[in-house]
């Protein structure tokens, strides 16, 4: 799971114009996620994928030295 | 991802899937925070299931491959560069959850994808380690229904494991 610096990079990697809004109990990230549109939605939950996929390998890489 | 779904709208267009739905750490991730995972999950009913013990996934593989995916990466077929993970929906829970999934439509893509309240009675019923933590992340959501999840928890028999897990994650 991504917290706080790592999620808002993701977020403004993918879209600048994303201010997210602090809501009381609900974290800034998350909040910024239920905001964006379906498709903007699908591309943070894809490069996500596609990182947690890239850190397995490096996990699994380092294992084998 | 959208090409993803556009894949599998396409797949029940052609009558190859009965009907789907995101699952898994995707669809509670849409919901809410994404979550870390590593392929898409996607339960399906297939056309022409109920015929026998034994469910054949062979259809669905064999019309992927003409559409030109045909790598495996582990379980997960890749579709446009992405892990996809093909599920057959069980009888109950599950088949209920991909019947009443979210249709999602947006700039002429379509998605579907399971519930909030639904995900959250898998993961009870799945009960690892990480199942716990997703019910807390559900169940938090502002979009989180309780009164749909109760209804959901008395037809599949999981009120009691219920009372259980909120007294001991403290919901």
């Amino acid at each position: 799971m991504w917290h706080g610096a790592q999620m808002n990079k993701v977020l403004r990697s993918s879209d600048a114009s994303v201010h997210p809004v602090v809501r009381s109990g609900m974290p800034r990230w998350r909040h910024a996620q239920v905001e964006l549109a379906p498709g903007r939605k699908l591309e943070v939950i894809e490069k996500l994928i596609r990182q947690t996929r890239h850190l397995e390998s490096i996990k699994r890489n380092a294992t084998r030295l | 991802m959208q090409r993803v779904c556009d894949v599998l709208e396409e797949l029940v267009a052609e009558g190859i899937l009965g009907n789907y739905a995101i699952g898994g750490a995707t669809a509670a991730g849409f919901h809410g925070e994404p979550l870390a995972t590593m392929d898409v999950d996607v339960f399906v009913f297939l056309k022409g299931e109920g015929n026998g013990l034994l469910v054949s996934m062979e259809p669905l593989f064999k019309n992927l491959k003409e559409k030109g995916f045909d790598s495996f990466e582990e379980e997960a077929l890749m579709i446009h560069g992405l892990p996809v993970q093909f599920l057959t929906a069980t009888a109950g829970l599950e088949e209920e959850a991909v019947t009443e999934a979210m249709i999602v439509e947006w700039e002429g893509h379509r998605m579907r994808v399971m519930r909030p309240e639904h995900l959250a009675a898998i993961a009870m019923m799945v009960g690892r380690p990480k199942d716990r933590a997703r019910v807390v992340y559900l169940v938090s959501l502002d979009s989180f229904d309780k009164v749909l999840f109760s209804g959901i928890l008395a037809r599949y028999g999981l009120t009691n494991r219920w009372g259980e897990w909120s007294t001991a994650l403290g919901l």
